[in-house]
């Protein structure tokens, strides 16, 4: 019995030394951004460096809300992912309902079309996405980019989507139809408002794909009309002399309001991810 | 009394049943053609189109033959494939090991430990690599700073600047932020173990040893196989990790097919960069495949 209750003991203090080698791993980084952003440019260069700021300072922040593209940049990326969301929600929720609900002839076919776009490689489709886009004159428009980011939320909004209308009892859409609904409010007036603790965090996870892209953004965007955030801070930091008080300034201010959303929807957005991309 | 069968109401609706689903899926369908299928068979038919005599013309496989006769070619090959193969197998052991470490009993605030650890994957891409970027520098970088004083290093290391270390820190920085997906998709696979099935194991006397080779192991061969494969995609297709911290160099050390399908693009050699979009998108499509055949096989 005692030897038992070692090995635990051992067990557990094994899982302890690797959670805190993790974690320092994980979070080592983060600290420095946070540290970073808020020290005097006097700091910042100070060998050794500290993580922490001997007199903190909002000045950082200030040279990038009031000096630098990023506040237009931000409302930029703000609109193109509220429309790109939007679209990938009527597209998406109303295909994948139709794959949860019908049984035809092609489904497999065509929701295995709509799982490989997940994965679809942007970067080797920049070429032909430029091409197209010039063509078309959608080059550096917010509508041009809006779009080229439904190329991987589409799919995504239309997996997560049928998966979670298929633990949605049918007999609520019969029941509606009985009561003399179409199809198509029988999904918007019944179905929707079952499954919108679902939708949000679906809508979520597509709005932070646009707020996160960079391949398709840079290679669509030229001038200050649609450059997204993303490509803002990426020519921060690849300036000839970075100022990297304001550089980590604006990164902290890119990543804030993602890791409270997360926070917030930590539970949909886990269970999401394992019925949505990986099932099994 | 009984109640009308909902099939009745539904033979009333205006489309043939057989063709209901058509106003549901073939809008978002269509829009997901055109937006992946068309630049695909784009990509490849200007792979096969470049300068002729005639100006702009029919090339064959010219673009890419072109592409293995340039110089580095073998390198940007052996580059990706060791990029591939180092972050791929990075973020497996670290996810597995956080996730089994999460998992063992006693373990207090497991549900704080787990948001923090898995912040690296929800931190945008583009932030993730300016700071990393900061922590290598050589000079005030955290990171030679930190190794010095606990005594690993004796002297500052420049992480992005020296072709041997270089490949390897693009790398840590694409383990950082995928182990956290890893560990969030193996601590569900756990979770879904029948407690039971381990009860009844340790009443006939399996240590963990055995409990780990013929139960846990069996339970999440699966899921592991499906996180390589998207690994493997994701690590493939990656862009911004090694662009930001040291855009392909120095010398080629870091240039894999995406960063010299970038390059290329911006060089305005499209030839070039479609060609070897074409090469990135045949072998993506391959490890996709496989995911999806296999994602599907149960449902």
């Amino acid at each position: 019995m005692a030897r038992k209750s070692n090995a635990r003991t051992l067990t557990t203090i094994i899982a302890y030394v690797i959670l805190i080698g993790l974690l320092f791993f994980a979070l080592a980084p983060v600290a420095l951004m946070i540290g970073t952003a808020f020290k005097p440019n006097v700091e910042i260069f100070q060998v050794p460096p500290r993580w922490l700021p001997r007199a903190p300072t909002l000045s950082n922040f200030h040279t990038v809300m009031f000096n630098s593209g990023i506040p237009r940049y931000a409302l930029n990326s703000v609109i193109i992912a509220t429309l790109m969301t939007f679209t990938a929600l009527v597209l998406g929720t109303m295909a994948g309902y139709g794959f949860s609900r019908f049984k035809f002839r092609g489904h497999r076919a065509l929701s295995l079309f709509m799982l490989l776009g997940q994965l679809i490689p942007l970067i080797a489709l920049i070429v032909p996405f430029f091409q197209i886009f010039d063509a078309v004159g959608l080059l550096d428009t917010k509508i041009g980019i809006a779009l080229a980011h439904l190329t991987t939320a589409l799919p995504l909004v239309t997996w997560m989507s049928a998966s979670y209308f298929s633990t949605i009892p049918v007999e609520l859409d019969e029941a509606a139809i009985i009561d003399g609904c179409t199809r198509m409010q029988a999904l918007r007036k019944v179905v929707l408002p079952v499954a919108l603790p679902g939708i949000i965090s679906i809508a979520l996870f597509a709005f932070l794909m646009s707020w996160n892209e960079f391949v398709l953004a840079s290679v669509l965007t030229n001038t200050d009309n649609s450059k997204t955030l993303p490509i803002g801070l990426s020519e921060f930091a690849t300036m000839f002399t970075v100022d990297w008080g304001s550089t980590m300034a604006a990164a902290f201010l890119m990543t804030v309001p993602v890791v409270a959303v997360f926070l917030l929807f930590q539970k949909q957005f886990v269970s999401g991810l394992s019925a949505g991309a990986v099932k099994g | 009394m009984e109640q009308a069968r909902p099939t009745a109401a539904l033979k009333r609706m205006r489309l043939p049943e057989q063709f209901a689903w058509m106003p549901f899926v073939l809008p978002g369908v269509t829009v997901a053609v055109l937006l992946t299928v068309y630049p695909t068979y784009s990509v490849v038919s200007a792979s096969l189109f470049g300068d002729t005599a005639k100006g702009n013309g029919f090339v064959g496989l010219d673009n890419f033959a072109a592409l293995f006769r340039q110089p580095r070619m073998e390198l940007y090959l052996w580059n990706t494939f060791l990029w591939v193969v180092i972050t791929s197998t990075g973020a497996l052991v670290l996810g597995v090991v956080g996730a089994f470490a999460l998992e063992v009993r006693g373990i207090g605030l497991r549900g704080l430990l787990r948001s923090l650890l898995v912040l690296p994957w929800i931190v945008p891409h583009v932030a993730a690599a300016i700071v990393w970027k900061w922590f290598y520098s050589s000079e005030f970088g955290m990171l030679n700073h930190v190794l010095r004083s606990i005594g690993i290093i004796k002297a500052p290391l420049n992480w992005l600047s020296d072709p041997v270390l270089a490949l390897g820190a693009t790398a840590v920085l694409q383990i950082w932020g995928t182990f956290p997906f890893v560990m969030l998709m193996v601590s569900a696979g756990l979770q879904s173990i029948d407690g039971s099935v381990l009860d009844a194991a340790r009443v006939d006397g399996a240590g963990w040893f055995s409990e780990a080779v013929h139960i846990i192991l069996p339970a999440l061969r699966n899921v592991m196989f499906i996180i390589m494969l998207i690994l493997v995609v994701w690590a493939l297709n990656s862009l911004i990790a090694i662009w930001i911290l040291t855009q392909g160099g120095p010398a080629g050390a870091t240039s894999t097919m995406p960063i010299y399908i970038y390059s290329a693009f911006r060089d305005f050699n499209l030839s070039a960069a479609s060609a070897a979009s074409c090469l990135l998108l045949a072998v993506s499509l391959v490890f996709a495949g496989i995911y999806v055949l296999r994602v599907t096989k149960e449902a």
